[in-house]
């Protein structure tokens, strides 16, 4: 059953949004009878990625009655549910719905349709006012979130591995991996452990032949092409360029992840002496905690 | 101080409804298991639905009870028995479940062997006392969250209760449950003579008649599956019935694969644990092998791997999924595979979304019916 949903915006209702972005459409399937999942594409790009953002903050701020929590990936959206308060809750002509799983699609399509546009000149305004689209720039260009990183010796084990196989100086590794700016698409696999889009193909790295038992947490490392952070210690197979002294799970907070989804994100070299600096302040960590909050 | 854990057995957690809203940080929702059992076992005893309970896998396990206390035991039938006097763990007397018990003080429990299904459930009066994280008290090992000190229990661990505060003012529900349970015991002390003096436990005269309301889905073998041969007849002998919903990639599957895995047995695989049940069985296909990306699951998503050997998505899943999703379990029968043991055959059968939705509302309200018919019988109002 596949079932599409197509958001139309308003056209010219006001002059800052262009004329290019008056849809954004997706198709919906259930998962289970809790959940619908909003699916916006099947490649990762963060033109998609920022529909799958701007529709997550959009119901995230109105949510349906029933909501639990929403899910985001690559280029879908999973919106949880409890199937019996939106049963409760329909009107007599929801009622002539086929299942539950209608009902909560037509609130979300009514939802977005009320508050997407809102949403829309909300993003325009904090990028000042730029005549291109928002949904080709993808979202919250004018910031980023720095993470601050110790690359090499004893917190980057494999840097002189990947040297060896990208074909470049230590040096350059780490300058060109630290001058992307990624974008946080999902955390997921572990507690606060960020999906990262956009590491550049010079630095793709096979995985280790043999994992590693355990894993610093902390550790910033690479897997095809892949860039990621463990936040916590764990066995694994990246090789391991370099190590962060700030938290990036602490299940006290809310949210308890330092990464978001939706987040750009950039890694500062610092060195060894500033890691331990970081580390060991709680007062500095929190600064980087309270930076964080702004792409919640 | 309610009880003291002996022995574990094979695996002692401590276990609500589960951790929600905190998916997208990549906080599995873990939970009971069984979560039917879970939510029975707390309404037995007047509890919150969702309040922590003992989640016992498999049998072995044994607790001291170090106050006399309310309890209910529901799920797996492992034989529960009671030692009256801790010193003699020979003379023992089997326990009822499905139903309130008073257990006296200076007795001992134990989960004797397997006779029927995996996981057990023990409520205790209150709930038990376990550290809140993340809106809930469910264990979650891998994260550290959850339970006493996010782990599962030991030899030794106190387990104890949430003690409710006695007061004039206090919630009608808390004040009910005491009442309740000073009727149990009047009704302990009330009894016959000769067993005075030995009296270890009381239960109710009524219970919760699980396998009427629910069902246990047992299919006869008489019905032409594709590969019935491949198992020996004692495992033949309980072929559970699982109602699944085709999955966003079912269609992916070849029509050979579609036709296997509806007429198929399969075999839940030692490999099975809280994070997913591995089946081992026919060997599916998919039309093309290319790569899916990462995308949000459910507990009961069926995912197909390279291996061709389908996994069940459980309570300790992660967060995020790449595997094609070729079915849903519906909610209503992951009760039933919760209490799967390995080595047991399942066979799939499918039906609508729409069913699936109307099986997870009819239980929904038939929990609150039953919660009204038990709290009357203990004298108690609810509100859900």
């Amino acid at each position: 059953m596949q079932r599409f949903i197509s958001i139309q915006l308003p056209n010219g209702k006001r002059d800052s949004i262009s004329s290019r972005e008056l849809e954004i459409s997706f198709a919906v399937e259930p998962l289970g009878e809790k959940a619908v999942l909003l699916r916006f594409g099947d490649q990762i790009s963060d033109k998609l990625y920022s529909q799958v953002a701007l529709v997550k903050k959009a119901l995230e701020d109105h949510q349906i009655i029933g909501w639990t929590e929403c899910v985001p990936a690559y280029c879908t959206l999973t919106v949880y549910y409890n199937p019996l308060a939106v049963w409760r809750s329909r009107s007599e002509r929801e009622q002539q719905d086929n299942t539950i799983f209608d009902t909560v699609c037509t609130r979300i399509a009514a939802a977005l349709q009320y508050n997407l546009v809102d949403q829309i000149q909300q993003s325009h305004s904090e990028l000042g006012n730029q005549r291109s689209g928002i949904l080709e720039k993808g979202i919250n260009e004018t910031g980023m979130f720095e993470l601050p990183v110790c690359y090499g010796a004893e917190f980057g084990p494999d840097l002189s591995f990947a040297s060896k196989h990208c074909k470049r100086g230590e040096q350059e590794i780490v300058a060109i991996h630290s001058a992307t700016v990624y974008s946080v698409y999902m955390i997921g696999f572990t507690p606060g452990f960020p999906y990262l889009g956009g590491l550049p193909e010079s630095l793709v790295l096979p995985r280790r032949a043999v994992p590693r038992m355990s894993i610093e947490a902390g550790s910033v490392g690479i897997a095809g092409s892949q860039t990621g952070i463990y936040p916590q210690a764990t066995p694994g197979g990246w090789q391991i360029i370099g190590r962060t002294p700030v938290l990036l799970f602490d299940a006290d907070r809310r949210p308890p992840s330092l990464l978001s989804p939706g987040m750009k994100l950039k890694f500062r070299p610092i060195e060894k002496q500033e890691y331990y600096s970081i580390l060991e302040c709680p007062r500095q960590q929190m600064d980087y905690w309270r930076e964080a909050e702004k792409w919640h | 101080m309610a009880l003291t854990i002996k022995r574990p057995g094979m695996l002692a957690l401590i276990q609500d409804q589960g951790r929600r809203g905190f998916q997208q940080f990549g906080i599995s929702s873990s939970g009971a298991m069984d979560k039917r059992s879970a939510r029975l076992a707390n309404i037995l005893i007047g509890n919150d639905s969702s309040a922590p309970v003992l989640e016992l896998t498999l049998s072995g396990a044994e607790f001291f009870i170090n106050e006399t206390i309310l309890i209910a035991i529901c799920g797996a039938d492992m034989e529960p028995v009671l030692c009256r006097d801790v010193q003699d763990s020979i003379r023992t007397l089997p326990l009822p479940m499905n139903r309130p018990l008073l257990i006296c003080e200076g007795t001992m429990i134990r989960l004797n062997r397997i006779k029927e299904g995996c996981r057990v459930y023990l409520a205790i009066e209150g709930g038990i006392a376990a550290r809140e994280q993340l809106g809930s008290c469910s264990t979650d090992v891998r994260a550290g969250l959850g339970g006493i000190d996010g782990t599962a229990l030991q030899h030794n661990d106190v387990i104890k209760r949430v003690a409710p505060i006695s007061s004039p003012d206090t919630d009608t529900r808390v004040n009910n449950q005491q009442s309740f349970k000073k009727r149990l015991k009047e009704e302990l002390e009330r009894g016959p003579a000769s067993n005075k003096q030995q009296a270890a436990y009381a239960a109710t005269s009524w219970f919760v008649d699980v396998h009427r309301l629910f069902g246990d889905h047992r299919r006869e073998d008489g019905e032409e599956t594709y590969n019935k041969s491949s198992f020996n007849s004692k495992d033949l002998q309980a072929i559970r019935t699982i109602r699944i919903v085709q999955g966003a990639q079912f269609d992916r599957l070849t029509s050979e694969s579609q036709q296997l895995l509806l007429t198929s047995y399969f075999q839940v695989s030692p490999q099975s644990d809280r994070m997913g049940y591995r089946l081992q069985g026919a060997e599916l296909k998919l039309k093309t092998d290319e790569e899916l990306l990462s995308e949000a699951v459910e507990m009961g998503t069926v995912q197909l791997p390279a291996n061709g050997q389908p996994i069940i998505l459980m309570a300790d899943r992660q967060t995020i999924g790449g595997y094609a999703k070729i079915a849903q379990i519906c909610s209503v029968d992951l009760p039933l595979l919760a209490q799967m043991r390995p080595g047991e055959l399942l066979a799939f059968t499918v039906i609508s979304q729409q069913e699936a939705e109307m099986l997870l509302i009819q239980e929904e309200l038939g929990f609150e019916q039953l919660r009204t018919a038990i709290d009357l019988r203990i004298n108690m109002k609810h509100a859900e």
